[in-house]
C-alpha cells in the first residue's frame, strides 16, 4: 500500500489524525439507519451493465423485424404472458415471474454515467447525485458504508469509469454518500482501495497488524495533490477500518459461503460481486452497485469486458456475456428467494443505453438511446412488462426516463415525493406505478 | 455426472439415445481451478493443448484473456507468450509450424501469425468504420500458407500468406462465423445465420459448394473437423443447453457426446480422433474435459 502525500508533506502522524477525522466524520453521517415502509425494499442491488446490452438478443425480440434487425437468436417462451426472451437467458425466462421489465426506457446513446442519477427534464441536464447516495442517505448504515460500489478486479483504478462525469458520485449530499469501491475477481478475492487485499491465505489479523500497517505508511509517495491525498486517506481509513471490524470483515470474506452457493453464482467477476453484493446488504449495506465490467468495451472477454459490441457482437453474446448474465441474476434471484431477503431487497439491472435495432456492416449493434431496465423484488409487481415495445421494437405508451428509475428506486426504499423534495434530488420525476 | 433429461424427441430415438448413453465413458476432468477458458485447440505434434483463459493472477494480466499451453502427459500449465496484449482464439497449421491469433485491446482486434520455422511474423488488420480494426476467429490451411479468418464481425476472407500481393477473398455472406479447415485443406466447415439461427455448412476452400449440414432450432457452432476429416464436433443448445455433439462430416449420423445440465462447449479432437476435449462448465468453475467420442450408431440428423 502506498500512501500519497501532497507538496507540504503530510506526515504519518498528521495522516493518522486525518484518517480518524474521516473515521468520525463518516460515522456521524451513517448513524441513521431508517426503517423502511412494509413491504417495500431496505436494501438495493443496483446492477451496471457498463457498455449498454443489447435488448434485442435478450429481453426483447423482435422475430418479425427485417432480417438486418432481427436478433440471430431464437426466442424462448417465459413466464410472462406474450413475452419471449432469446434463447441466450433460459434461467432467466424460467424465472420470469418473479420480475419484471421496462422495455421502453429512453437513456442517453452515449457512454456516460448519468443514467444513473437521472437527467433534469426540461434541460437534459444531468442530475447528481447517483441514486445510491439518495438511497444512502436516507436509509444510513451502522458500520459499513452506506453505498459500495463493487468493480471487476484489473488495472482500472478504484473508481468508475467515466468518473469525473455527473452521476458517479454523491454531488451535493457530500462525500460520505460517495460511492466506495471495493473489487472483486474470479476467485471472490476483495481488494480495497490502499492496495489491502483480501486474498486466500490472508488472514483479518494479518491484514490489521498495526506494525505492518505503519511500515506501509512510511511508504509515502510524494507529488500528489491534496484532494487525491484527501480521497486517498478516506478510502483507505474507511478500507482499513472495515478490515479491522470482525463484523464487517466476515461480510467481505466470500469464503464464509458454502461452496454450492459460490458456484451457483459462477466463477466470474460479476457472479461473485453479485454474491458479494448480497452478503453486503445482508450486513446493513442499503445499497450496493455491482457493475459489470471495469470498461464499457464489449471485448476483453473477462472481468474487463463491457456490453459495447460495435463488433464480435453475435459471438460475444452467445459465447460469454448471456450465458454468464443469465446464470448470475438467475442465482441472486434464487440467492434472496432462499434466504427471505427478496421482498426486501430491490434488484434492478441496467446499462446506460441499448443498442440500435440495425446490425452494422461488423455484425454488431451500434449504440441506442432506448434501453432496458430489469426489476425484482423489494416492492415490485412481478411478470410485468412496463412501457412494452411493438412488433417493431417502437414504444408503445411513452418513454420512461432515467430520472423516473431513480424516482421508483427512491419510491420503493420509502423516500417519497416529499422526502425527495425535501432532499433536493430528483425534481420531478415520476414514479413508474406500473411497477409498483 | 452425465445426467440424462428426456426430451420430445420419440420413443426410437430415446432408446437409441440411452443406449448410447450408457456406453458412453464419463468425461475426464484435466483441470481444477475453474478459470474461463474457451477455444481449444491441439498443437499437431507436440502433445499440447493450447486456450485463451482469464486470469485472477494480480499483475498486468489480471482479468484478461490470455493463451495458456498445457502438456497433455503433465498438465502442467502455463502461459504461450510471455507479454503481449490480451490474446484468444488460437489457430495452427496442421503441420504445427504456422499459429494465428487475435490480439485486442478495447474493441479492436488484428491477427497475428507467426512462422515458428522461418521465424516470420505478419499482422492483420482489418480496417473498419472510425478507423478501428478487428479481425478474429481465424483457421489456417494444413500448411500454414493461407488464412481463413473472420473481417469486421461477420464475413469470412481467405487470404495467401507470406505474399505481398495477397488479397482478401470474401467466402460465404454476411452472417457466417467459425471457420475451420479440414486436415486436407480443401473445405471449411462454418457456422451462418443467414437462414435465421446459426446452422452449421460446409464449404470448398475457395468458396463454391456450400452445403448446409445441420438444421435444428437454436445454435450450431464452433465446429471442427476431426483430424482424418471424417467427423465434425460442435455445440449446439438444441436440448435446452449447451453440449458437444459429432456427426460425420456429410452431416449424417448426428451423435451427442456430453449430456451435462451445465454448458459443455468449445469441443477439440485429440490428434488420434479418438476423444474429444471440451470447456465444461461444472457448478460455476469451467475446467476442462476429455471424453472419448462415441462409436458411430444409426441415429441420423
Amino acid at each position: 500500500m502506498n500512501i500519497p502525500t501532497d507538496n507540504a508533506g503530510m506526515g504519518r502522524r498528521q495522516f493518522l489524525k486525518s484518517a480518524a477525522l474521516a473515521s468520525l466524520a463518516l460515522s456521524a453521517a451513517n448513524l441513521n439507519p431508517v426503517q423502511a415502509a412494509p413491504g417495500r425494499a431496505r436494501k438495493v442491488i443496483f446492477v451496471w451493465l457498463w457498455g449498454g446490452p443489447s435488448q434485442w438478443d435478450m429481453f426483447d425480440p423482435k422475430p418479425d423485424m427485417p432480417s438486418a434487425q432481427r436478433t440471430p437468436f431464437s426466442t424462448i417462451p417465459t413466464r410472462i404472458p406474450g413475452a419471449r426472451f432469446t434463447e441466450l437467458l433460459p434461467r432467466l425466462a424460467a424465472r420470469s415471474n418473479r420480475f419484471s421489465l421496462i422495455q421502453s426506457n429512453l437513456f442517453g446513446g452515449q457512454h456516460a454515467s448519468w443514467p444513473m442519477s437521472g437527467q433534469d427534464e426540461q434541460t437534459a441536464r444531468p442530475l447528481e447525485p447517483n441514486f445510491g447516495s439518495i438511497v444512502a442517505k436516507h436509509l444510513g448504515s451502522r458500520h459499513l458504508p452506506p453505498f459500495i460500489s463493487i468493480m471487476p478486479a484489473g488495472r482500472s483504478a478504484f473508481a468508475a469509469p467515466f468518473t469525473g462525469q455527473p452521476g458517479v458520485g454523491a454531488g451535493k449530499l457530500g462525500p460520505a454518500f460517495n460511492p466506495f469501491y471495493v473489487k472483486c475477481n474470479i476467485l471472490g478475492e476483495i481488494e480495497f482501495p490502499g492496495e489491502l487485499t483480501l486474498r486466500k491465505g490472508m488472514t483479518q489479523a494479518r491484514l490489521s497488524d498495526r506494525r505492518a500497517l505503519l511500515s506501509q505508511l512510511e511508504a509515502t509517495r510524494p507529488g500528489m495533490e491534496s484532494s487525491s491525498v484527501r480521497s486517498h486517506l478516506h478510502n483507505f481509513e474507511t478500507a482499513y477500518r472495515l478490515i479491522n471490524s470482525p463484523e464487517t470483515f466476515t461480510a467481505f470474506d466470500l469464503s464464509k459461503e458454502r461452496e454450492q452457493i459460490r458456484g451457483s453464482y459462477g466463477r466470474s467477476s460479476f457472479g461473485q460481486s453479485l454474491l458479494l453484493g448480497r452478503r453486503l446488504i445482508e450486513a446493513g449495506v442499503p445499497y450496493v452497485q455491482v457493475n459489470w465490467g471495469n470498461n464499457a468495451d464489449g471485448l476483453e472477454e473477462g472481468s474487463s469486458m463491457g456490453w459495447d459490441n460495435h463488433y464480435h457482437h453475435n459471438d460475444s453474446m452467445m459465447s460469454y456475456q448471456c450465458p454468464q448474465f443469465d446464470r448470475c441474476l438467475s442465482a441472486l434471484l434464487d440467492d434472496l428467494q432462499d434466504r427471505g431477503l427478496f421482498e426486501s431487497t430491490l434488484v434492478v439491472a441496467m446499462g446506460e443505453m441499448g443498442r440500435t435495432a440495425n446490425i452494422n456492416s461488423m455484425g454488431g449493434r451500434d449504440h441506442n438511446a432506448h434501453a432496458f431496465t430489469f426489476w425484482a423484488g423489494g416492492g415490485v409487481q412481478p411478470g410485468r412488462i412496463v412501457a412494452p415495445t411493438n412488433r417493431a421494437g417502437q414504444p408503445t405508451n411513452g418513454w420512461v426516463r432515467a430520472s423516473s428509475v431513480g424516482a421508483t428506486i427512491a419510491e420503493l426504499v420509502g423516500l417519497d415525493t416529499q422526502g425527495r423534495a425535501e432532499m433536493n434530488v430528483l425534481p420531478g420525476a415520476e414514479v413508474v406505478h406500473d411497477l409498483l | 455426472m452425465i445426467c440424462f433429461r428426456p426430451r420430445a424427441h420419440g420413443i426410437v430415438l430415446l432408446s437409441a439415445l440411452l443406449a448410447h448413453v450408457a456406453s458412453a465413458a464419463e468425461p475426464v476432468q484435466l483441470t481444477n481451478d475453474g478459470y474461463f477458458r474457451r477455444d481449444l485447440v491441439c498443437w499437431p505434434g507436440k502433445n499440447e493443448l493450447v486456450f485463451s483463459q482469464s486470469t485472477p493472477t494480480k499483475g498486468p494480466f489480471e482479468g484478461r484473456l490470455r493463451l495458456m499451453r498445457m502438456n497433455l502427459d503433465d498438465r502442467k500449465v502455463e502461459m504461450l507468450h510471455k507479454d503481449g496484449e490480451a490474446e484468444r482464439e488460437f489457430a495452427v497449421s496442421g503441420d504445427g509450424k504456422v499459429i494465428a491469433y487475435g490480439s485486442f485491446r478495447n474493441i479492436t482486434s488484428n491477427i497475428v501469425v507467426k512462422d515458428l520455422v522461418n521465424n516470420k511474423t505478419t499482422t492483420l488488420k482489418p480496417t473498419g468504420h472510425n478507423g478501428d480494426w478487428f479481425g478474429h476467429r481465424s483457421t489456417l490451411s494444413p500448411k500454414g500458407d493461407r488464412i481463413v479468418y473472420v473481417r469486421l464481425g461477420e464475413k469470412m476472407v481467405a487470404r495467401d500468406l507470406w505474399k505481398d500481393d495477397a488479397k482478401d477473398l470474401v467466402l460465404g455472406t454476411v452472417g457466417d462465423e467459425f471457420p475451420n479447415f479440414s486436415p486436407d485443406g480443401k473445405r471449411i466447415v462454418f457456422s451462418s445465420r443467414r437462414d435465421g439461427d446459426y446452422e452449421i455448412y460446409v464449404m470448398n476452400a475457395d468458396g463454391t459448394g456450400e452445403t448446409r449440414l445441420t438444421k435444428s432450432p437454436g445454435l450450431d457452432v464452433n465446429a471442427r473437423f476431426s483430424p482424418d476429416g471424417g467427423q465434425i464436433a460442435f455445440t449446439s443448445n438444441r436440448d435446452g443447453n449447451y453440449e458437444i455433439y459429432v456427426m460425420n462430416a456429410d452431416g449424417t449420423n448426428l451423435r451427442r457426446v456430453t449430456n451435462h445440465p451445465e454448458r459443455d462447449d468449445f469441443p477439440c479432437w485429440t490428434p488420434d480422433g479418438k476423444h474429444l476435449l471440451f470447456v465444461g462448465e461444472r457448478k460455476g468453475k469451467f475446467d476442462i474435459y476429455k471424453v472419448e467420442v462415441p462409436a458411430h450408431t444409426k441415429e441420423s440428423k
